[in-house]
C-alpha cells in the first residue's frame, strides 16, 4: 500500500511515517501543499494523510485540485480546529475523514486502514471470525469455543466493530462514533462500561484473553 | 495644528454641506429678489401707466369739447407752475408735426425731430421714449383723435429711483447674506455632523487600544444618532467578547497547568528511575492518558468559554424532546444497570424545542452522568421533561447522595469539587459546561437538593 503524508511539522511527520512503514506502508512525504500536490498528481497512492494549515497551499486547495483531475484517492484530514463546521468544510472539499489534533496514531491508522477496506469495496463478510471467536452476522449467532454468547444489540455492534477491526487499535472516540452515533466525547465512562459487559461475556472463565485495552489509546481484539 | 486643519477644511463633508447650503440660499435670495423686483416694477409701471391715463382721458376730452386752445392754455399753465409730477404732453397732426409740446423740467433736451418721423399709428399704442442720458425715460401713450395725435407721458425717474434704490439694498446686501449663508451652513455642517466627529474621535481611540471608547447618543432619534447606539452596541459586544477571550487564555493557561505538571512529573520521574523496560511503559501509558486528560480539558474549557461569550456556533433545529432524552438514556443504559441504578424518562410525547441537538445532548449526558454517578447501588434516575409556562423545563432528578446546600452555589464554578466528588473521576467541568451552553441558548439553571436524598437538577429553556 502506498501512502502519502503532506504535513509541515518534521516530528509528527517522523512518527507518523515510521508508524505507517511499521505496519507495512510505503510512505512519501511532503512538507507543503504543493510540493504534496506534484507528488498526488504524478503517482498513484492507496490514500493520503493531509494536514489542513500547510505552507503554500492549504489542504483544502490541495484536495479540491486533487478531486478536480479526477484523482479519488481516499484522504483523511488531520486538523488543529474541532469545530463541526470546519469537519463539514473538509468532508466537503472532498475529503473522507477528519481526525483532529493531537491524534493517536493508531486510531490514524485504523481510520486509513477503514478507508482503504472502503475503497477496495471488499465483498460484505456473512462471518467473522478471530481466534475461537465466531459471529454469523446473518443469525446473529456468537460463539466462543463452540458455546453460545447472549449479547445485547450494542455489545454486539461493539464486538462486530472489534472483530472488524481484528488486530487493530479502536479508540474510544471511534467506538462513541460507531455504536452511539456519537460525534464528540461526553467525558464519560460509558465505553469502558460497555468493554467491560462485553469482556465477560467473551473472555470470562476463557485461559485466553480475546479483548485488550491499550492505556490511553483503546481497544483491541488480539491473542495475547 | 490650526493650519492643518484650514488645509484639511475644504475635504471635509462640513465644509462642503456648507457650500452648499450657502449656494441653495444664494439662489433662493436671488431668485425671491428677482420676483420682488419684477412684481414692484411692474406694479410701478402700472401706477405710471394709469395716471398717464387718467391724464390724457382729461386731455382728449377738454381737446374734443372745448378745442385746441383750451388745450393749449391748459398746458401753458401746467408749465407756468413748473410741477415736478408734471407730464409729457404733445399735441401732433395727422401729419406728426408737433403743434405745441410740453416736457417737463428736467427733459429739457429733448430730439423732437425723431420724434415727428414716426408715422401715424391708427390705434392707441404705449412706448417708453429712453432720455438722452438712458436713465430713465418717458412712458407715453399715443392716443390718434379725429385730426390729432394727443400724447401723454410719464417720467419714469420716480419708479426707476425705487427700483435702483432696490436693487442698492440687494447689492450691499449679499455680501452679508452670503456670509451669512456660509456661516449658517459651516455651523449646521458641523452641528449636524457632530456625532460623526465623535465617532471618528472614538474610532482613533480604539485604534489606540482603548476598547472602552463610546460617544455620547446625541438623542436626536435621527439616522446618526441611530448610528451611534449601533456603534456603542457594537463595541459593548466586542469589548465582552475580548474580555472573555482574556479570561479563556488566562483560565486555560490556569487550569492546564495542573495537569502539565502532573504530565511533567511522570516523564521526569520514569527518566530519573533506574532503567525498568515494565515500569517505564507503565509510564508512558500514564503519559499518554494524562494528555488525553488535558485534551479533553482543553476541549471542555475552549468549550464552556465560547459558550459563555457568546462565540460559540449553535445550529440551531427543531429537536423532539422525548427521542433526544432516550439517546442520552441509550448511553448510560449500561453504565446505570452495571452500578444497579434505575433509569426512567418521562417526558411528554410530541414535545418539540429549537435547539442545538449536539449541545444539548452534551449538556443531558453531562447531567445524567452526574446523576448516575452520584447515585447509590439500588437508587434511580429520571429524567422529565415538560412545559412550564412559555418555557420547556427539563428535570434530571437522582436519589443520590445530595449536594450540601453551602455548596451548591459553588457547584457551577470551573473546576469545583465538592467533598464528596473528588473520589470519583472527572474533570470538574461538566456542570460549567451545562451552564454555559444553556445560557446560549436563552435559558438557565436551577437545582434543588438534599443531603442524603438526592439532587433535582433543571433546564429551562426557551419554547
Amino acid at each position: 500500500m502506498r501512502l502519502l503524508l503532506v504535513e509541515d511539522d518534521p516530528k509528527i511527520t517522523a512518527f507518523v511515517a515510521k508508524g505507517f512503514r511499521e505496519a507495512g506502508f510505503a510512505v512519501d512525504t511532503a512538507a507543503d501543499g504543493e510540493q504534496g500536490l506534484d507528488l498526488a498528481l504524478g503517482q498513484a497512492y492507496d490514500a493520503a494523510v493531509l494536514d489542513i494549515m500547510l505552507p503554500k497551499m492549504d489542504g483544502l486547495a490541495v484536495i479540491e485540485k486533487l478531486r478536480k483531475q479526477k484523482i479519488n484517492t481516499p484522504v483523511i484530514i488531520l486538523s488543529a480546529k474541532r469545530s463541526v463546521d470546519d469537519r463539514i468544510k473538509g468532508l466537503q472539499a472532498g475529503g473522507d475523514d477528519y481526525l483532529t489534533k493531537p491524534f493517536s496514531f493508531s486510531e490514524l491508522l485504523a481510520r486509513v486502514q477503514a478507508l482503504l477496506r472502503r475503497a477496495h469495496g471488499r465483498s460484505e463478510p456473512v462471518r467473522l471470525e478471530w481466534a475461537d471467536l465466531s459471529m454469523d452476522l446473518i443469525t446473529r449467532e456468537v460463539l466462543r469455543g463452540g458455546s453460545r454468547i447472549d449479547l445485547q444489540p450494542r455489545e454486539f455492534t461493539l464486538l462486530e466493530y472489534l472483530l472488524r477491526n481484528a488486530g487493530r487499535v479502536v479508540s474510544k472516540t471511534m467506538i462513541l462514533e460507531h455504536v452511539w452515533d456519537y460525534n464528540f466525547d461526553p467525558q464519560t465512562n460509558v465505553v469502558d462500561v460497555l468493554v467491560h459487559r462485553l469482556r465477560a461475556k467473551v473472555d470470562r472463565d476463557m485461559g485466553r484473553k480475546l479483548i485488550h485495552t491499550l492505556r490511553g489509546v483503546g481497544y483491541v481484539l488480539k491473542n495475547d | 495644528m490650526f493650519s492643518k486643519t484650514i488645509k484639511k477644511l475644504p475635504k471635509t463633508v462640513g465644509f462642503r454641506l456648507a457650500l452648499w447650503y450657502m449656494a441653495v440660499f444664494i439662489v433662493s435670495v436671488v431668485l425671491l429678489f428677482t420676483l420682488g423686483y419684477l412684481l414692484l416694477s411692474n406694479s410701478l409701471r402700472k401706477q405710471d401707466r394709469l395716471a398717464v391715463q387718467i391724464k390724457s382721458k382729461e386731455l382728449s376730452e377738454l381737446l374734443q369739447t372745448e378745442g385746441v386752445e383750451a388745450l393749449e392754455r391748459e398746458v401753458r399753465m401746467t408749465r407756468k407752475f413748473k410741477r415736478p409730477d408734471a407730464f409729457f404732453i404733445r399735441l401732433a397732426g395727422r401729419d406728426n408735426r408737433t403743434f405745441f409740446l410740453l416736457l417737463p423740467y428736467q427733459w429739457a433736451e429733448f430730439d423732437i425731430k425723431d420724434w415727428e418721423a414716426r408715422s401715424w399709428r391708427a390705434e392707441e399704442t404705449w412706448f417708453v421714449l429712453p432720455a438722452k442720458d438712458r436713465n430713465y425715460g418717458l412712458e407715453i401713450v399715443s392716443i390718434p383723435l379725429d385730426d390729432y395725435l394727443l400724447q401723454v407721458g410719464k417720467s419714469t425717474e420716480e419708479r426707476q429711483k425705487v427700483l435702483l434704490s432696490f436693487r442698492k439694498l440687494f447689492s450691499v446686501g449679499v455680501a452679508p447674506l452670503l456670509l451669512f449663508g456660509l456661516g449658517t451652513g459651516l455651523f449646521l455642517g458641523r452641528r449636524a455632523l457632530r456625532p460623526v466627529r465623535q465617532l471618528t474621535q472614538a474610532f482613533r481611540a480604539i485604534a489606540d487600544g482603548r476598547l472602552d471608547a463610546r460617544v455620547t447618543d446625541p438623542k436626536s432619534g435621527d439616522e446618526l444618532a441611530e448610528l451611534v447606539q449601533l456603534f456603542n452596541r457594537m463595541m459593548t459586544r466586542i469589548e465582552i467578547l475580548i474580555a472573555g477571550m482574556h479570561a479563556t487564555l488566562d483560565n486555560v493557561a490556569h487550569d492546564l497547568r495542573t495537569p502539565m505538571t502532573r504530565l511533567r512529573g511522570i516523564a521526569e520521574m520514569a527518566l530519573n528511575a533506574r532503567p525498568d523496560l515494565e515500569k517505564s511503559r507503565e509510564a508512558l501509558a500514564d503519559a499518554l492518558e494524562e494528555s488525553e486528560r488535558i485534551l479533553a480539558m482543553l476541549n471542555t474549557l475552549m468549550d464552556i468559554s465560547e459558550a459563555e461569550t457568546g462565540a460559540m456556533k449553535l445550529e440551531f433545529q427543531f429537536v423532539d424532546l422525548s427521542r433526544l432524552v432516550r439517546e442520552v438514556l441509550d448511553l448510560y443504559e449500561f453504565t446505570a444497570e452495571e452500578k444497579n441504578v434505575r433509569l426512567d424518562a418521562q417526558v411528554a410525547q410530541g414535545l418539540g424545542l429549537q435547539v442545538d441537538p449536539i449541545r444539548l445532548r452534551q449538556v443531558l449526558a453531562n447531567l445524567v452522568d452526574n446523576a448516575v454517578k452520584y447515585t447509590n447501588p439500588g437508587g434511580g434516575v429520571t429524567v422529565r421533561g415538560r412545559v412550564e409556562g412559555n418555557e420547556i423545563a427539563i428535570e434530571v432528578e437522582d436519589t443520590g447522595i445530595g449536594i450540601a446546600s453551602a455548596e451548591i452555589p459553588k457547584i457551577w464554578e470551573r473546576l469545583y469539587r465538592g467533598d464528596q466528588s473528588r473520589s470519583q473521576k472527572g474533570l470538574g467541568l461538566g456542570l460549567s459546561l451545562v451552564k454555559a451552553v444553556v445560557n446560549a441558548h436563552q435559558g438557565r439553571v436551577e437545582v434543588t437538593s438534599e443531603l442524603g436524598k438526592g439532587s433535582c437538577f433543571r433546564i429551562y429553556l426557551p419554547q
